[in-house]
């Protein structure tokens, strides 16, 4: 395994090394590298995304290449080790997306979207529905910044047709 | 908890002088709303319908609902019916990989239980196996589609599709008394 160095910069001018593997969980960098226009010494620019929501992806990349890599010799581990490693992953994401705010986590899900890097865009839209599925669909207008369009006519057909799902 | 992070995310609408997120992101890709809702439970979607028109054509999207219904048939779950008089009583259990031992799951996705009124019509019924987390009651007359996780029932006159959402496969024990 190659652990070669490549850089990347965010949209506000912050600089960021990271393992080529590591980097390469993103679909668009994987990319990028596999039709050699990374240069050695010239950061890639990300113009999408800001220093500290890069700061994120890239901590959650670190933290899956190993695991990955893991996968590939994974025949052979027991069935303990193999739910045990998986436990311990899933308690490190469940740490990692504890620690932010439902803004960041949209932030955070539009950065994954643009690097496509789809194991973080499940993690992401899992935690925002665990966050939303008990709310009401006003509060969720407001996390979303959706404008209600309906009629109050055609709000209160909808909401009749559903009532189950109010109670 | 929650309103702390209200809270912050009003400050910093405020900072960001917007008032909405999609103004403060630009823009927010319907894809992902898509993947939002699709993680949700059907109880949730189905609520959500009346949040907005594009929330309520994304859920009702035949792609959508393909998709929803990918996704639980990996999670099946058992539907235990009991009926007295014209009430019936539905629990729909969530079933696991039988070489799973992650009991904790049950916790994170309770039984969901309610209990509907049955009309006249359909007091003298035989139930079929479901179909794709569809299960059809034949009455006298004619047949009716219950969709246990819409909790709705559709008279079969016409070759309609139905709009609903359903769960993955069900197994159907019917206990009467």
């Amino acid at each position: 395994m190659s652990s070669n160095m490549i850089m990347l910069k965010s949209s506000d001018g912050a600089s960021f090394e990271i393992e080529e593997a590591a980097a390469r969980k993103s679909k668009i960098i994987a990319n990028m590298i596999e039709v050699e226009c990374v240069d050695e010494d010239k950061a890639i620019p990300l113009q999408n995304v800001t220093g500290n929501i890069l700061a994120l992806v890239i901590e959650y990349c670190n933290k899956h290449i190993v695991d990955d890599d893991d996968d590939v010799a994974t025949e052979e581990a027991s069935e303990e080790e193999e739910e045990a490693k998986k436990k311990k992953v899933d308690d490190w994401e469940a740490e990692f997306m504890n620690s932010m705010s439902l803004e960041t986590m949209f932030e955070l899900l539009l950065a994954a979207n643009y690097l496509n890097i789809k194991s973080l865009i499940d993690l992401v839209c899992q935690t925002i529905a665990n966050n939303i599925k008990d709310k009401t669909p006003e509060e969720v207008r407001k996390i979303f910044s959706i404008e209600n369009d309906f009629t109050p006519e055609e709000e209160e057909e909808i909401r009749k047709e559903n009532a189950w799902a109010f109670g | 908890m929650e309103q702390q992070e209200e809270k912050k995310m009003k400050t910093y609408k405020r900072r960001r002088q917007s008032s909405s997120m999609s103004n403060s992101n630009s823009y927010f890709p319907n894809d992902l709303a898509s993947e939002i809702l699709l993680k949700l439970p059907t109880k949730s979607i189905v609520r959500f319908r009346s949040v907005s028109k594009l929330w309520s054509s994304i859920t009702t999207d035949p792609y959508f609902i393909n998709s929803f219904k990918t996704r639980d048939s990996r999670k099946p779950s058992l539907l235990l019916l009991f009926r007295r008089m014209d009430k019936l009583f539905a629990f729909s259990l969530p079933q696991h990989h039988q070489n799973s031992n992650e009991w904790s799951d049950y916790s994170s996705q309770p039984l969901d239980s309610y209990q509907m009124k049955l009309s006249h019509d359909y007091f003298c019924f035989s139930l079929t196996e479901s179909v794709g987390g569809l299960i059809c009651f034949q009455t006298l007359a004619r047949p009716i589609i219950w969709n246990p996780s819409m909790r709705q029932f559709t008279l079969q006159e016409n070759s309609r599709k139905t709009d609903g959402i359903s769960d993955g496969p069900v197994s159907v024990g019917n206990f009467r008394r």
